[in-house]
């Protein structure tokens, strides 16, 4: 039988069977010696890690890591508002969860070929892109220059951008839906921080902000056309339990971008647990949360919004909510934008309807059950300003018991 | 080790003012510089630090104690998540492979400051203390604390009986401690 100390070791290495854990952790639950003996080694095994180099987080990372400290705000009168009720009343999860596919098309409808070679073009400068952001390159470690001149040495996305976006028209159409998703969920803000990059302007918080904007791009383009990288679609199709966590860590502090207006991005109330199960279905809810966050974030009346996750208020849903004090005038065109009636829109907002046009398509994706009127009078997503406070908002099923498969996370490419 | 005690844990417990910058401030460059040496990835890392903290301020009850320095228990949090994280990578050593685990890497955002100042002896100490083992005793240490590999797959990758892991790194934890001792008294 092997001694105490080598158990306790053992134990703090990782290297017992469960079987062992368990008569070990009974031991220590009755063992005053043991216990000791485990904290006088603990102290000694952590000293190991005064073997690591030394290394400074990102000044910005200790704000972020604060914002932990402030207490969320009061969503109350949100969540007793009209419009939630509306959905309390009527909200009824769909037969099955989004797998994927349903909003996809082949490049080859994409029947403009300067369009066609673009997605094909952004894609792939997407995809050497990703790698020079990576939390192992050298721009994460403080060294600009291979970024710069790679930025540099490339077309401009916002030249991309530019060729695209003229015209632009809320419509239901798939393969316009596909593009205009490409175009305008993440990109634009990958193009301001990238831009950034390419003069010069550019700190560590941003080269961050650039690889999680890149990573959800790529994702976004795969889930829109379904012949741009089947291999890595093929994986994205697959169970991987993703987090909140995941969301809060690309959101909390962000500084975030819609055609050149910034706004800075803070996490209020998020619960903790799974909220998508594929790549697929990540991509999507991803997609409407930067829809919500390019028409709230250049609104915003104090320079700031705010994103909500709220479980259980609206039993069996997700509530998730950008919301921001917004000037009556700026939020009179949100009303616009929201409208059902777009005849009369004016063509500056032509992009904005487009963003919610395509929530309104990721929407009847979600909830196939249902026509988009439908989920609009039910308030599955919507619009609503309470005392100079505006909020949008979009309703997606809670996950009641996660599949048991891999669980996403940072370093996975495309996740 | 950074002067950061049960005082630091006890004023989160109580939500005093401040009290989550003034252990961040103490402590978060060294739980930082853990989590980057095991993972070698800048962003990964933050996420790191901001799970950790995001834990001890939500749940302060997970420590007490009993279960010995404040401090050291973040580092084992710290070192947990970051294995954690390698291993859902399912990176496998190739056997054979050289073995270079503590990187050599520049970090150009990295900045001196007091907190480093007052752990730099301890460090330095400690360095030359762990490059005066034997080879053998270091490997299994770096393999061990660095990788998570366990005691199984060290005695695979180096082909060596369970029983001399068990006790390569006993006896290099023993030296380690002993050095440390000296230091310190």
């Amino acid at each position: 039988m092997e001694s105490t100390r080598q158990q306790a070791i053992d134990y703090l290495t990782g290297s017992l069977s469960s079987q062992e854990r368990v008569t070990f952790e009974s031991k220590l639950e009755n063992s005053e010696s043991t216990r000791t003996l485990l904290a006088d080694l603990s102290d000694d095994w952590s000293s190991l890690a005064l073997l690591s180099q030394s290394s400074s987080p990102d000044p910005d990372l200790r704000s972020r890591t604060l914002m932990l400290t402030q207490e969320p705000p009061d969503l109350d009168p949100f969540l007793c508002s009209d419009g939630v009720e509306r959905l309390r009343q009527n909200y009824s999860k769909p037969a099955r969860r989004y797998l994927g596919g349903d909003g996809t098309v082949g490049t080859s409808e994409v029947k403009d070929i300067s369009l066609k070679d673009g997605i094909f073009r952004t894609y792939e400068h997407l995809l050497r892109l990703l790698p020079m952001v990576s939390g192992d390159s050298s721009a994460a470690f403080g060294d600009f220059s291979d970024l710069q001149k790679f930025i540099c040495d490339n077309l401009p996305l916002e030249n991309e951008l530019g060729k695209w976006t003229d015209p632009l028209l809320p419509t239901q159409d798939p393969v316009a839906q596909s593009l205009q998703r490409s175009l305008l969920a993440s990109l634009p803000s990958l193009a301001h921080f990238t831009d950034l990059a390419g003069s010069g302007k550019i700190s560590l918080s941003e080269v961050r902000r650039i690889f999680y904007l890149c990573r959800d791009q790529l994702k976004i383009m795969r889930a829109s056309f379904q012949d741009l990288d089947p291999q890595q679609l093929a994986e994205d199709e697959l169970v991987r339990v993703h987090g909140t966590h995941l969301l809060r860590q690309k959101w909390s502090g962000a500084r975030h971008s819609f055609f050149n207006q910034a706004g800075l991005a803070s996490c209020g109330n998020f619960f903790e647990g799974p909220i998508s199960e594929r790549c697929v279905e990540f991509a999507e809810y991803d997609s409407n949360l930067y829809c919500l966050a390019n028409l709230i974030a250049n609104r915003s009346s104090a320079g700031g919004f705010q994103i909500e996750l709220i479980k259980d208020s609206v039993p069996g849903c997700v509530l998730a909510i950008a919301h921001a004090e917004v000037d009556s005038k700026l939020d009179e065109e949100l009303n616009a934008v929201a409208s059902p009636n777009l005849s009369s829109l004016p063509g500056v907002l032509s992009k904005d309807a487009c963003l919610w046009s395509l929530l309104q398509g990721s929407m009847s994706r979600g909830f196939p059950n249902h026509s988009v009127g439908e989920l609009a009078d039910a308030s599955f997503f919507g619009k609503q300003r309470l005392k100079g406070e505006t909020y949008l908002w979009f309703a997606w099923p809670e996950i009641e018991n996660a599949h048991s498969g891999a669980v996403a996370s940072t370093e996975k490419p495309g996740q | 080790m950074p002067l950061i005690d049960t005082i630091h844990w006890e004023n989160i417990r109580d939500r005093s003012p401040n009290s989550l910058a003034e252990l961040y401030d103490g402590f978060a460059g060294a739980m930082f510089s853990l989590a980057l040496e095991v993972l070698g990835d800048r962003w990964e890392a933050e996420e790191v630090i901001q799970d950790v903290f995001a834990y001890v301020w939500k749940k302060p009850e997970s420590f007490s104690p009993a279960k010995g320095k404040f401090s050291s228990w973040l580092l084992v949090i710290t070192r947990n998540r970051s294995i954690d994280r390698v291993r859902s990578r399912k990176r496998k050593v190739v056997s054979g492979e050289p073995i270079e685990v503590l990187s050599n890497r520049q970090d150009l955002g990295s900045k001196d400051g007091a907190e480093e100042a007052s752990r730099s002896d301890e460090r330095s100490f400690l360095r030359s203390a762990f490059k005066q083992l034997p080879e053998d005793q270091r490997e299994v240490i770096e393999l061990s604390y660095f990788r998570g590999l366990n005691h199984l797959e060290i005695s695979e990758q180096l082909q060596l009986s369970l029983g001399t892991v068990k006790s390569r790194i006993r006896l290099g934890m023993e030296k380690l401690k002993r050095a440390l001792s000296n230091l310190r008294s």
